[in-house]
């Protein structure tokens, strides 16, 4: 509760028990009055029965109307006395009725009295008069002595109940003032108490603040004056703080001025000194590109000092030019103005000095700034990069060399790769061709042979318009001195045929050909000189570099050794076609049997295969059928395939039955053969009288007797030969029939593939099948066609099929 | 072309070589000239696992006898893991390798390597 409503409350409880106590005075005084005015009525009334006693007794002694007129008047004196009597109580009423009885009894008598003593009728005699006389003396003393005592207690009654009313008033008003009293004495230490405890308070607290800790804050505990003096004091407090420490700060921001000002001394003479000494030119402009200052380096390299520079426009004073173009260059400086942003010098600068000394250089211009952000000027900071500009132009000449080179083995490691491919001459020539010109960017080339003996060049591969084709042949003595020169010198050269050098009709020639310039590089193996490789642009005059024929050289010798690889081989080619040619040799007819036969090297690696057949009579009627497969590729597959092919024939002609002959052939095999060659090969007599095949297959695909009835695969499961020593062939026997034929194939036959699908025993047996109408003659073609058809014509393997029927019906068997 | 990885097995100083992809002519040198290799010095027992041969042609199965001639010639056990009823399987066996010429052939590297374990406690 507030203070001021406190003594609000005080006051207005003060003021009720005033007004109460001063009530209950004039309560009690009216209280007194009204009871004094009531004992004194009460007196008269005890005074006037008295006296209405007195003049009762003088009446009746005497009997005259003077007396009773007094006594009457008495009498209606008591009367009014009686009739302003207010009793207060029931007490009080009871006693003043008796008062009122008696009263009017004793007028009665009275009254009687008198109407007695007037009535002489009735005047008694005198004894009778003294009777009477007493006894209405004695019936009236009774009413006055009634009257009259009822009146004395009446009186006393309203005495005591005047002194209990005085009594009640006092004691209300020491009640009353006592509860007053402790009211206010409670109140008044109440309000003392917490006045001095927030005084106590307050005055600690400025002595807090008077100390200087100004983040000092009294506790607001309450919501009355007190409080709102706390929240004023901390108020007082806030601001004498932030008046405090905005004194702090103008003398924190004075002294910073002042350092700042130290500062921008010591940074100005910094400046100076560093502009000095600093190792780049540095120009600074107005915002009007007009120079203000620039230090010594800049002094040096423009050839302008700071005195002859000053207020001159900057283009004046820094002069640059493109190295390359040799017009002026951009200037930065216009455009740092225009952009606001750092702008680089562009690359190839070149600053010409006063006296024309001409300089490259690097680095940039940047805009000046004032604190508002405006631009104020530019400061361009450049440097002499005239020797490091060489370093670089060194560093990139190494480095495109370097990759140049690097590129250049690249080339060459591809040409490798690629000449390495084709196995055949005319696929390195092909080969060659086809990479001189992707490296070179040549639009013609033509790779020619020299034949030693004739003197004569031979078109080995040509590319490009007006070239001699494939095959044509020229005598290289009649050629310009210049290319002969290539062979001669076992040099590279590049002949301009537009040249005086150059005869005549050699140059119409040149001309008639459209060739300007040609670089011609010669095929070198082991010293001599195979070829020669030219290449030109037609009717261009090619510029032909260090590093193309450095390339063309690489390539050249690379394709040399192929070229020299692949004539080897098709010398050993042409022995080992020639070898399996005479070993593919069969016989055109034989007495009593039907057959074809047929062999296909494969499309892809053009090696001579290992896969043979033979057809030999052995008398009576019987024939040996071979059907192998040699492994590995060329002569020695060749050579193996003799082998195998004469020891058959060697120990069927001495009688021996198939295993045994395989037997041999196994040992002939492993003693004429490299480690890890083998042989599959297929083996049968047959006797063509009885149609008996007697056969052993050893790791040989299975045989297919194709009947009437269906298809039989002869499995015969003996191992390869000229792998292992001793090893145990067996043999099976079948029969023949009129119109039946026995398959012999190689596995190039079943293993040819389309994508990752192979041919396989099923689709052979499938298409002999339905082929059943196909003279034995030709069934070795009509498969061969199914597998070209099937394979798209590209045949991993070497295939070989003979296809062998009876002619006429064999005899009983038995 | 054949991929050609050689690592160790669960049993001691064998060596497994895998064989992966086709293996054709181009191959053959490659994976001869592993021998070496193959053959360090604790060496006694080869597995070669051919279950990823897709293709294997004369110089293939070449390459695998040339393994088993020098490894019999030097007395290393040599075992080989093929993936049953394929067509190599069908191939190796139609030439007689597996039961005439010695090379034992095992459908898994665990059967193979049991098969070694077994073969040493002999």
């Amino acid at each position: 509760m507030r203070i001021r409503t406190q003594f609000i409350v005080a006051m207005i409880m003060s003021g009720l028990v005033l007004l109460i106590v001063a009530v209950s005075v004039l309560w009690t005084i009216q209280q007194i009055g009204r009871l004094n005015m009531q004992e004194e009525i009460a007196i008269s009334i005890e005074r006037g029965a008295s006296e209405l006693s007195y003049l009762s007794n003088d009446y009746l002694l005497f009997r005259e109307d003077q007396q009773r007129t007094r006594w009457e008047t008495k009498w209606s004196s008591i009367s009014r006395d009686l009739a302003q009597l207010k009793p207060s109580s029931p007490e009080q009423q009871i006693i003043a009725d008796n008062i009122k009885a008696n009263h009017l009894r004793l007028k009665a008598v009275f009254d009687n009295v008198a109407s007695a003593s007037h009535d002489t009728t009735r005047t008694p005699a005198a004894e009778s008069v003294q009777s009477f006389t007493q006894v209405s003396w004695s019936r009236m003393a009774v009413q006055n002595q009634g009257i009259a005592f009822d009146a004395l207690q009446l009186s006393q009654i309203i005495r005591d109940r005047k002194d209990q009313v005085r009594h009640t008033n006092n004691q209300l008003m020491f009640i009353l003032l006592g509860a007053f009293s402790a009211y206010f004495i409670t109140n008044y230490l109440i309000v003392q108490r917490r006045l001095l405890s927030s005084i106590a308070d307050l005055q600690a607290g400025t002595k807090v603040i008077g100390s200087g800790n100004l983040d000092f804050a009294l506790e607001v505990k309450r919501d009355d004056e007190i409080g709102e003096l706390s929240h004023a004091f901390n108020q007082m407090t806030a601001d004498l703080k932030g008046v405090t420490a905005s004194k702090s700060e103008l003398e924190v921001e004075i002294a910073e001025r002042e350092a700042a000002q130290q500062a921008l001394h010591a940074e100005q003479e910094r400046l100076s000194v560093t502009l000095g000494s600093i190792g780049d030119g540095v120009i600074a402009t107005d915002v009007n590109a007009n120079v203000v200052i620039l230090n010594g380096v800049a002094e040096e390299l423009t050839g302008w000092t700071q005195e002859e520079a000053e207020g001159k426009p900057l283009l004046e004073v820094f002069d640059i030019i493109n190295e390359t173009t040799r017009e002026p260059a951009e200037n930065p400086v216009d455009k740092a103005l225009k952009t606001g942003v750092v702008v680089g010098l562009a690359n190839h600068t070149a600053l010409i000095a006063k006296d024309g000394t001409e300089r490259s250089i690097a680095d940039s211009c940047a805009p000046i700034r004032a604190l508002d952000g405006a631009i104020i000027g530019v400061v361009l900071v450049f440097r002499d990069v005239t020797e490091q500009k060489q370093l670089e132009n060194e560093r990139e000449r190494l480095h495109r060399q370097v990759e140049d080179e690097l590129e250049i083995s690249n080339l060459l490691l591809r040409a490798a790769d690629t000449l390495a491919e084709p196995i055949d001459l005319n696929g390195v020539l092909e080969s060659l061709a086809d990479i001189v010109l992707d490296v070179t960017g040549s639009r013609r080339i033509g790779i020619y042979l020299l034949n030693k003996k004739t003197y004569e060049l031979e078109a080995g591969a040509a590319r490009g318009e007006s070239i001699l084709p494939v095959g044509s042949k020229f005598n290289f003595k009649q050629l310009a001195p210049q290319f002969q020169s290539v062979v001669y010198d076992k040099q590279s050269r590049v002949i301009d045929y537009e040249s005086a050098d150059v005869a005549e009709e050699n140059r119409q020639r040149a001309e008639s050909l459209n060739i300007k310039v040609a670089l011609s590089v010669p095929l070198i193996y082991k010293g001599d000189v195979l070829g020669i490789l030219a290449l030109d642009n037609p009717g261009e005059r090619q510029n032909v570099t260090e590093r193309d024929i450095e390339l063309v050289e690489g390539i050249a010798a690379q394709a040399a050794v192929a070229i020299e690889n692949a004539r080897l081989y098709e010398a050993e080619r042409r022995i080992a076609d020639t070898l399996q040619e005479a070993l593919l040799t069969v016989p055109e007819g034989m007495n009593g049997l039907g057959y074809g036969y047929m062999y296909r090297s494969a499309t892809e690696g053009a090696k001579v295969g290992g896969d043979f057949y033979d057809l030999f009579e052995l008398g009576g009627g019987r024939v040996g059928i071979t059907l192998g497969d040699v492994s590995g590729k060329g002569l020695q597959a060749a050579t193996l395939t003799s082998v195998v092919r004469s020891t058959i024939r060697a120990y069927a002609l001495d009688g021996h039955c198939p295993s045994k002959i395989i037997a041999k052939a196994n040992e002939a095999v492993r003693l004429a053969s490299g480690p890890a060659s083998f042989v599959t090969v297929f083996f049968g007599l047959l006797d063509t009288a009885t149609g008996k095949l007697t056969y052993c297959s050893a790791g040989h695909p299975p045989a297919i007797l194709h009947q009437a009835a269906g298809v039989e695969l002869l499995r015969e499961h003996s191992p390869i030969i000229g792998a292992f020593a001793d090893m145990s062939y067996t043999e099976e026997e079948t029969y023949l029939q009129k119109g039946d034929s026995l398959v012999l194939y190689t596995d190039g036959v079943t293993e040819a593939r389309r994508d990752e699908e192979f041919y396989g025993e099923e689709r052979l047996i499938d298409f002999l099948t339905q082929a059943q109408e196909i003279p034995v003659k030709e069934i070795p073609q009509a498969i061969y066609n199914d597998i070209v058809a099937y394979s798209g014509g590209k045949l991993l393997d070497d295939i070989a099929i003979l296809a062998i029927s009876l002619a006429g019906e064999p005899r009983d068997r038995y | 072309m054949i991929d050609i990885k050689l690592k160790k097995v669960g049993v001691p100083n064998v060596n497994m070589l895998t064989l992966s992809g086709e293996f054709d002519l181009s191959d053959q040198d490659r994976a001869q000239g592993l021998l070496p290799e193959i053959l360090t010095e604790s060496c006694n027992g080869v597995i070669v696992d051919l279950t990823g041969v897709t293709y294997m042609d004369e110089a293939g199965i070449e390459t695998l006898i040339y393994y088993l001639q020098e490894l019999t010639r030097i007395g290393i056990y040599m075992a080989a893991i093929v993936k049953p009823e394929s067509g190599l399987m069908n191939k190796l066996k139609r030439f007689g390798i597996f039961d005439c010429v010695g090379i034992k052939v095992f459908s898994s590297v665990g059967e193979a390597e049991a098969a070694i374990k077994a073969d040493r406690c002999k």
